[in-house]
């Protein structure tokens, strides 16, 4: 029984207006679910690339397909799982919920969905039209999310710790994407670019370093106390992490117009702040309380090694494309996917005890977390994903057959997150059927 | 003198701490000990509900009218992780260690999320609006399970 003696208390409260402390202002689970699934999809389209063209990806971070794969892995899969997860915690965090969020969600997701397609293959296929739209689509997406952002959190009176720093890191995102097609219209000779390997420095530190970094670590931080029993990290040291790390970012930017040495090591500051947020991570994981090592923790953790990993070969010198796979594959895909794997069947869970209680079901035993996603499923995505990242790299330093046997098993990971995402789902429908009988 | 944050957040790091421990039994399959450790988690966990939903809640929504729906959902979600506590009980009753780690796992989620939003924002909440409930709850908290 859900509520026991207390049904009709519980359902009583489950309609009146819980002031923003409640998941019930949550919007339906179908739009972070079709988010997710977006997302898992383009991480496939990344592993049968490499089967295909392998060897001409790593030929160096400028050829198109490097740069397309780059942006299949940011605006492909990030975007997904960072819009995705934003439109379902915001109205939690903010208290008032995204305005007409189900049409506004959709226009979001096909945006983004379309936005990457053409981008990627304007970049792949070298096709202006192709290039420009799709930049075009994804700023627009962009736009019309921080917007509804924006209406959400203004028009709640609830000021929340975390929201500052989310906030800053999708601020980031405004200069990425407006550098980036600075860039798209210096590469297809529209206008003419002053520096360009520079200026593309700036866009990737805007978009890897201070939109994905900061926002990542946001959410680290946030829900690391909740999922894993670790100590609170001090709401002021992240503010002034982020802050810190958001004016290092304007300083370097400045750097494309103002030739100073300090702006220009900037980038080096930045990069040791996160090492230091990473360890601070870690440290706060292995003081934690509950000693078990569950496996989104285990993706977690992984994560933040292979971000230690990327800063160390960082400094040690020029090795751009491992660097690169290190923090796009290894940290910005890694520590995602361990919070969704926890996010999704929690989610599910919630969405299903509230049903429960408006229906009224409640001598329906519902099942819990581990059955929509189980720690069997996971951990076997875990060995496949952590494998196809380390294949990758070898076959970087190796280059030959490994390429194409890395994107065998990258994609074979790929389509293993895409049927654990898939499966929750439907493991959610059948429960929810059940309880509408 | 402590407020009424502090013993309250005392208290749930208390819990935290039986919940640990018994979680751990749980993973060793070490049955006798994860059942006692259950029963002690669901009794800490029953009277920390018991201060809140007997003296604090009903003393802070009649001093402070605004509270009323953010102690709904707290009042709510004590329900659901009621609910959790049932099936975790009867799962290490049933010695199944899959079934078992599976709520204590959604109890955990549920539990933490709970006690942040409660220490927070309710907590301050109630030592602004009545203070002289500090003591009284200090005292309750002190009490042996």
């Amino acid at each position: 029984m859900a509520c026991g003696a207390s049904a009709t208390r519980c359902h009583r409260v489950g309609i009146v207006k819980t002031a923003g402390l409640s998941l019930d202002q949550a919007p339906p689970i179908d739009i972070p679910f079709k988010f997710f699934l977006t997302a898992s999809l383009f991480s496939v389209i990344i592993g049968l690339l490499l089967i295909v063209k392998g060897e001409e990806v790593f030929l160096s971070r400028w050829t198109p397909l490097a740069l397309g794969i780059t942006h299949l892995i940011t605006i492909g899969f990030l975007a997904q799982v960072m819009t995705g997860a934003m439109i379902q915690l915001l109205p939690v965090l903010a208290g008032s919920p995204i305005p007409a969020v189900i049409t506004i969600s959709r226009i979001i997701h096909l945006s983004l969905l379309s936005g990457a397609i053409l981008l990627v293959t304007g970049f792949i296929f070298s096709h202006r039209f192709s290039l420009f739209a799709g930049a075009g689509l994804l700023a627009a997406a962009f736009t019309l999310f921080l917007i509804a952002a924006l209406i959400s959190l203004v028009s709640s009176g609830i000021r929340h710790n975390n929201a500052v720093s989310l906030g800053l890191g999708w601020l980031a995102i405004v200069p990425a994407v407006a550098i980036g097609i600075y860039l798209a219209m210096g590469l297809t000779g529209i206008a003419s670019v002053s520096d360009m390997s520079r200026l593309t420095a700036i866009h990737l530190s805007w978009g890897v370093l201070g939109w994905v970094g900061i926002v990542l670590f946001a959410t680290v931080f946030q829900l690391i106390p909740i999922f894993y029993v670790t100590k609170e990290i001090p709401t002021h040291i992240r503010h002034i992490a982020f802050a810190v790390i958001f004016s290092l970012l304007i300083l370097y930017s400045l750097s494309h117009v103002i030739a100073s040495r300090l702006f220009e090591n900037s980038l080096v500051l930045i990069v040791m702040l996160f090492l230091l947020l990473g360890i601070t991570v870690l440290y706060a994981i292995h003081r934690r309380k509950r000693k078990i090592l569950d496996i989104t923790l285990l993706f977690v953790l992984t994560g933040l090694v292979f971000l230690v990993l990327a800063a160390i070969v960082w400094v040690v010198g020029d090795y751009d494309l491992i660097v690169g796979v290190l923090l796009l594959g290894g940290v910005c895909l890694t520590i995602p996917i361990g919070i969704i794997y926890k996010v999704i069947p929690f989610l599910c869970w919630f969405h299903l005890q509230s049903l429960q209680v408006k229906q009224e079901k409640f001598s329906y035993s519902l099942p819990s977390m581990k059955h929509f996603i189980s720690d069997k499923d996971a951990k076997r995505h875990y060995y496949l994903h952590v494998g196809a990242i380390f294949m990758v790299i070898i076959s970087i330093v190796f280059p030959g057959p490994i390429v194409r046997l890395s994107g065998i098993v990258f994609s074979l990971s790929s389509i293993y997150f895409l049927k654990n995402v898939l499966f929750a789902f439907l493991a959610f429908r059948r429960e929810q059927k059940a309880l509408y009988v | 003198m402590e407020t009424i944050k502090d013993s309250m957040t005392q208290d749930h790091r208390r819990c935290d701490d039986i919940f640990v421990e018994m979680e751990q039994a749980i993973v060793q399959q070490q049955w006798p000990e994860a059942d006692r450790l259950c029963r002690e988690f669901i009794a800490s966990m029953e009277h920390h509900f018991k201060i809140e939903e007997e003296l604090l809640f009903p003393e802070l929504e009649k001093a402070a009218p605004q509270a009323g729906g953010p102690v709904n959902v707290m009042t709510m979600e004590h329900d659901q992780m009621r609910h959790l506590m049932k099936q975790l009980a009867s799962s290490v009753d049933k010695k199944s260690k899959e079934l078992s780690t599976g709520y204590s796992d959604t109890l955990l989620v549920t539990m933490q999320q709970h006690n942040i939003k409660e220490e927070s924002v309710l907590y301050p909440m109630a030592d602004n609006a009545v203070p002289v409930l500090a003591d009284e709850i200090a005292k309750a908290y002190a009490e042996p399970v």
